[in-house]
C-alpha cells in the first residue's frame, strides 16, 4: 500500500515516514499542496495523510481538487493536523475524509485506521509470475 | 469505495486542551519518547531535524509581524506549533498558537512582544532537545 504524506513540516513528515515504513507501507512525501496533488495525479498513492495548513495551496484546496476528479474522488485521506478552527473542522468533515487527527498523531490510532483504509482498498490484480 | 466515511473521528486538536501554565516544563519527556515510540536514534534525528528548521521558521514569524504580512505569520506559527507539539514543549507551543491566532485575525499591531516570547521559549526547548539528546541518546 502506497501512502503519500503531505505535510510542510519536515519532523512530522519524517516521524511518519519512518513509522510507516517499518509497518511495511510506501510511503512518498510532499512538503506543499501543489507538489501533493501532482503526486496524486503521477503516482496515484492509495491513501493521503494530509495537513491542512501548507505553501503552495490548503489541504482543502487539495480536498476540493479531489472531489472534483473522476479519478481521483474515492482517495481516502486521513487529515492530521494542528488547526483547531472548529469552521475549518467542520468543512474538512464535510469534504468526505476518513478521519481527522490531531497533532501530535496516536500513531495507535493511525495504525488501526490505515488498518482499515487498506482493508477496503480494491484488490489488486495479481502479477503473472515470468511476465 | 468503503474506507471513505461521512462522520469522520473529530477530536479536539492537543493544543486547544487547556490553557498554558507557567510552572509547565519547557518539554515532556515522557511524551516526547512516546511520539518516537522509544526509538532514540530516530529522536535525535526528529531533533536535528527540528533544529535545523526553527531559524527559518522564527524569521519568517518576526518578518511578518514588521511588515504585517498575517499570511506568512499564520502558516510559519502554525507549523511551529506542531513541530513543538512532537516534543511535548506546551509552554511554546501556546505562544505559538497566540500568534498563529493573531495572524488569522490580521491583529499584528502589538504582536512583537508575542514573537520575543515565543523567542525566548524556542530558544529554552532547543537547549533542552540538546541537554536531552547529550543525557540520553549513545
Amino acid at each position: 500500500m502506497n501512502i503519500l504524506v503531505a505535510d510542510d513540516d519536515p519532523v512530522q513528515s519524517r516521524l511518519l515516514e519512518k513509522h510507516l515504513t517499518g509497518r511495511g507501507f510506501k510511503v512518498q512525501i510532499a512538503f506543499d499542496a501543489s507538489t501533493a496533488w501532482e503526486k496524486v495525479q503521477k503516482q496515484r498513492p492509495d491513501a493521503i495523510l494530509l495537513d491542512l495548513l501548507m505553501p503552495g495551496g490548503t489541504g482543502l484546496g487539495l480536498l476540493k481538487k479531489r472531489n472534483g476528479s473522476s479519478s481521483h474522488r474515492n482517495l481516502p485521506v486521513i487529515v492530521i493536523t494542528a488547526v483547531e478552527d472548529p469552521l475549518v473542522l467542520r468543512m474538512v468533515e464535510q469534504s468526505g475524509v476518513v478521519s481527522i487527527m490531531p497533532k501530535p498523531v496516536d500513531l495507535m490510532l493511525l495504525d488501526v485506521t490505515l488498518e482499515s483504509v487498506r482493508s477496503s482498498l480494491p484488490a489488486k490484480p495479481a502479477m503473472t509470475p515470468g511476465r | 469505495m468503503a474506507a471513505r466515511n461521512d462522520s469522520p473521528s473529530l477530536a479536539t486538536p492537543a493544543a486547544a486542551r487547556g490553557s498554558a501554565h507557567t510552572e509547565e516544563p519547557v518539554l515532556d519527556r515522557a511524551a516526547m519518547l512516546g511520539t518516537v515510540e522509544q526509538d532514540l536514534e530516530l529522536l535525535r534525528e526528529l531533533v536535528e531535524l527540528f533544529l535545523a528548521e526553527v531559524p527559518g521558521l522564527l524569521a519568517q514569524i518576526r518578518s511578518g509581524v514588521e511588515e504585517k504580512h498575517a499570511e506568512n505569520v499564520e502558516r510559519a506559527a502554525h507549523t511551529l506549533k506542531g513541530a513543538l507539539l512532537n516534543f511535548g514543549a506546551r509552554r511554546a507551543c501556546e505562544v505559538a498558537r497566540q500568534l498563529e491566532i493573531r495572524g488569522r485575525e490580521a491583529r499584528l499591531a502589538d504582536a512583537e512582544q508575542l514573537v520575543s516570547r515565543l523567542e525566548s521559549e524556542v530558544t529554552q526547548v532547543c537547549r533542552a532537545l540538546s541537554d536531552f539528546l547529550r543525557e540520553v541518546v549513545p
